[in-house]
């Protein structure tokens, strides 16, 4: 069976993790636009890292045969300062004509505060104009539930956005109903430590169902893993599932979702 | 779509994992309580609130993942 990852930060990772994923079949990754672990000084920086995950990143996991794609957005943990977000924004549409650039992402909200929800509410804008897919980051930890409460809010209540076209990321078992509710995706990450275990994001299948439901590990500068993912499928096979619902969840899932923006090349099997 | 184990299957799976789980958690508070500060490290909003969480997992009442999320939870982060 063939995997996508559909969220993992592969500048922050090393070639050995391109290696890795491509002995466990990993076909295609995906590479949302976040923090680098630090405030950049610049939104001329913000142009530099556009243009990395857009162009060289691609480069590096073609050399194991792994087709690389990306999300571009100005991070909620950097959003605070709206005048300094407004100007990354200005040059986000350049990129988003580029062949691998699926969409706006991971847009989302930290700490809730009204600076952040406005450059939300303006990249959700900005994502309509251009017809692009939006990956929404939903806030860490105890944070969670009161922000995606909040965007959930906002976008259900737009009237100009397809729930369709929408994923919710970083989702657990209290977030993830309020989400599926609404008619929009939701994907939950597999951490280590500070999010879900494989055991649980099972659980949440064997709930929820594989309808609009994908999985991700996430993999950036802290304790993360890859493997993690591939740890998760395997939990679905040990817990008895039939084939056809492991695929949907790790290959057609992302297929189906990525795919409506044109660019993703891989098709659903079924 | 249901889980195709049944729960003696489920339990055998996974008894040895919740065992670990909860005494590595109970070595914890341990730890924290033994250690000097404790009785004011014992308030801590985030001490209170796994304390209250424990609690979930002693009654029979389903979901207690998600009840122990919302018992984590914050109001407003923002404020």
């Amino acid at each position: 069976m063939k995997i996508i990852e559909p969220h993992v930060h592969m500048i922050a990772r090393t070639v050995q993790d391109y290696e890795r994923m491509a002995r466990m079949h990993t076909v295609a990754i995906c590479e949302p636009a976040f923090w680098a672990g630090y405030d950049r000084t610049s939104p001329a920086a913000f142009h530099d890292y556009f243009t990395h995950i857009s162009e060289f990143e691609p480069t590096r996991a073609a050399q194991f045969l792994i087709q690389h794609y990306c999300w571009v957005c100005i991070n909620p943990k950097e959003a605070e300062d709206v005048g300094f977000s407004r100007e990354v924004i200005s040059f986000i549409p350049e990129f988003l004509s580029k062949p691998t650039v699926l969409g706006l992402g991971e847009i989302g909200l930290h700490k809730s505060t009204a600076n952040e929800m406005t450059i939300f509410e303006e990249q959700v804008e900005l994502a309509l104009k251009y017809d692009q897919l939006i990956w929404i980051h939903t806030p860490h930890l105890d944070d969670k539930l009161y922000g995606t409460r909040k965007m959930l809010e906002y976008l259900s209540g737009h009237g100009g956005v397809n729930p369709d076209r929408v994923m919710f990321d970083h989702m657990e078992e209290h977030t993830l109903p309020l989400v599926l509710d609404k008619g929009f995706w939701g994907a939950m990450t597999v951490y280590p430590v500070t999010k879900n275990s494989p055991h649980r994001v099972i659980d949440a299948i064997e709930r929820f169902g594989t309808g609009k439901l994908i999985v991700d590990a996430s993999g950036d500068w802290g304790p993360s893993d890859p493997a993690t993912l591939h740890d998760t499928l395997f939990e679905m096979r040990r817990r008895g599932h039939a084939e056809s619902d492991v695929e949907d969840i790790f290959y057609n899932n992302p297929c189906r979702f990525l795919g409506q923006g044109g660019k993703f090349k891989l098709k659903p099997t079924r | 779509m249901n889980s195709p184990k049944s729960a003696p299957e489920l339990l055998d799976m996974f008894y040895l994992h919740m065992r670990s789980a909860l005494l590595e958690t109970a070595a914890a508070f341990d730890r924290i309580q033994a250690a000097e500060g404790a009785d004011a490290i014992w308030r801590d909003r985030r001490m209170e609130k796994l304390r209250q969480a424990a609690s979930c997992i002693q009654n029979d009442e389903p979901e207690r993942a998600r009840r122990i999320l919302e018992s984590l939870s914050l109001e407003d982060p923002s404020a």
